[in-house]
């Protein structure tokens, strides 16, 4: 525990991610718990790419050791969390360092009653057992622990960090960049990315998004316990998941019929047709969060049902619009200029016939809907396919009543990628509210926008 | 068409829904009927029924009750302590979602158009006719 009046650091070690989102996600997880983030982290251009290249670990100052925890209790960016004890350029500045560190911190772990361990890492390099035994044993006159070795289930874990991350000529530097000591506090989230894999879960679709992605969807979405979270293409109802481990009460639509009623063929090879049990509920219910089902929908997005008229429903809106590769991109309606609806016994269903949603007009709705029934400081979370050699900034689609949050890339292939986007409903205070989307790029207009370059 | 037995809207749904019909000025909320209801039991959360009571329109909730035959187990009103009323929080609880329509419909106030619930599934699909 942090003592009164000391203002502890803490170091926290990175998963490795293209996506770079994790400090938009500490930041955003902050948020929702209330408080205020002061992260530390070096940046530089790298000589060889030119591109801005992140250390693989963070400082956080100025923050209570709990909201250390709350962090951790929800990122999957985030690996580990420690006591920053000291830190160094080489090792016996390190050392100092760790002797600086105040004894108050230190003592209660040094007891006899107190067993211990120290692990040593290396980050981007990996470092010998007889190295890492010659580092421990190099620490020992700054660190006096008088309690037995555990390695095993230790009172107190602490790990040694040394970062070559930095490297020279596609090799790894001879000399670490930054040696850092610390007392582990807890892991964060990346054991739920096991627990709720897809490869182990029945219902699954061509689309439903990976695990680690949907959670950290969820926690850019600002969700909590008690949060009402909306999928307008929720398909298989992978991005809602998370949302429900969280606490939140979930609700989705679509316009497949055959995926919101589980009846079609299985999108896992070789399973033949779906089976009664594969729906969103039922999934929920195999992982023990039967209770934040709310339900689904046969909606169409172009033309949904939601009553948000001056009504504000949900807290965030989680979603993977189709792209018009895996799925097509459709919407109830027909070519025909005056099509005609055959009259059916009572007891069966029209199946409306559809025609091509343009992406255009996917994420001005989307936007629409998001701007109308999110409450104040609601989030919009969503992916947006983006054909690389067209991006600008004016491709993101934009709402007076949303603000841009974060973008973050992600690429398919060479050139396309998809851009992770966040966006928070404002207060209603100053804006009008017969804002529109509004769309600066043409990029998205027209048949088929995307997946002809996509495939071209 | 296979009935599935894990499916049920909750009354919670209707009262976020409305008829968007063209042309359509008073479509909220949609009238229900129902053929086939089940009362199933669920945990109860105060703190999320509470942060519901906002969220909802209240005679919506009332009025759903009454159309789908329970009547007289809401008050007219929401009353003023509601955050810890605990007695009106379950009862709230219990309309909102306890009760779960299995097969039936919601229809349009204003243009008498039905859409039909089926398998706990409502189906709010325009024909293509309509849109």
């Amino acid at each position: 525990q942090c003592l009164d009046g000391f203002k502890c650091k803490y170091l926290i070690l990175l998963a490795q991610d293209k996506l770079l989102a994790h400090i938009s996600e500490l930041e955003s997880v902050a948020q929702t718990f209330g408080f205020k983030l002061n992260i530390k982290q070096k940046a530089k251009i790298s000589p060889t790419t030119g591109k801005t290249d992140f250390t693989k670990w963070i400082i956080l100052q100025e923050i209570a050791e709990e909201n250390v925890l709350k962090l951790m209790s929800r990122s999957v960016c985030a690996m580990s969390a420690f006591e920053l004890w000291g830190s160094g350029s080489d090792f016996s500045l390190l050392k100092q360092s760790i002797l600086e560190y105040p004894l108050e911190q230190k003592r209660d772990c040094f007891k006899e009653t107190q067993s211990f361990a120290i692990r040593v890492k290396g980050i981007g390099k990996k470092m010998s057992s007889e190295i890492q035994r010659e580092r421990i044993d190099l620490l020992e006159d700054v660190l006096p622990f008088q309690g037995k070795v555990d390695l095993v289930n230790p009172s107190g874990e602490f790990y040694l960090v040394e970062d070559y991350s930095n490297r020279v000529q596609g090799q790894p530097p001879k000399e670490p960049d930054a040696i850092l000591f610390g007392r582990l506090l807890c892991n964060g989230q990346r054991s739920l990315i096991e627990r709720y894999s897809l490869k182990k879960r029945k219902f699954i679709g061509n689309t439903s998004m990976d695990v680690m992605l949907s959670i950290l969807m969820t926690n850019l979405g600002g969700i909590n316990k008690n949060s009402v979270v909306c999928d307008p293409f929720v398909g298989t109802g992978s991005l809602l998941i998370p949302a429900a481990h969280f606490g939140g009460y979930v609700i989705g639509g679509d316009i497949n019929y055959n995926i919101i009623h589980a009846r079609g063929r299985s999108s896992r090879k070789g399973a033949g047709w779906r089976q009664k049990d594969e729906t969103i509920r039922h999934t929920l219910m195999e992982y023990g969060l039967r209770s934040q089902y709310l339900d689904v929908l046969l909606c169409d997005a172009a033309c949904h049902a939601w009553n948000t008229n001056g009504k504000e429903l949900f807290d965030a809106i989680i979603t993977d619009p189709p792209y018009g590769i895996r799925e097509a991109c459709q919407k109830v309606g027909s070519k025909k200029q005056n099509p005609v609806v055959p009259e059916l016994e009572p007891g069966l269903t029209h199946f409306p016939e559809q025609t091509e949603y343009h992406l255009e007009d996917v994420f001005k709705d989307l936007l629409n809907f998001a701007a109308q029934s999110l409450v104040a400081g609601g989030r919009l979370v969503y992916w947006l396919p983006v054909y690389r050699a067209d991006y600008s900034p004016k491709v993101i689609p934009t709402h007076s009543l949303l603000k841009l949050m974060y973008n973050h890339e992600q690429i398919l292939n060479s050139h396309s990628s998809r851009r992770l986007i966040v966006m928070e409903k404002l207060t209603k205070e100053n804006v009008t509210e017969t804002a529109q989307a509004v769309i600066s790029s043409s990029v998205f207009s027209g048949h088929n926008s995307f997946r002809d370059k996509y495939f071209s | 068409m296979r009935l599935s037995t894990f499916v049920r809207m909750r009354l919670i749904t209707h009262n976020m829904l409305t008829s968007h019909v063209k042309g359509v000025k008073n479509g909220y909320p949609l009238v229900i009927k129902a053929e086939d209801i089940k009362e199933q039991e669920t945990d109860f959360n105060p703190d999320f029924i509470s942060r519901m009571i906002t969220r909802i329109e209240w005679p919506a909730l009332t009025k759903a009750m009454e159309m789908i035959g329970h009547t007289d187990q809401l008050p007219e009103e929401v009353p003023k302590d509601y955050e810890t009323n605990n007695d009106f929080l379950k009862q709230a609880h219990h309309a909102l979602m306890e009760i779960e329509v299995i097969t039936g419909s919601l229809t349009c106030p204003e243009s008498g158009r039905e859409f039909p619930i089926a398998n706990g599934i409502p189906n709010m699909l325009l024909n293509e006719d309509e849109v």
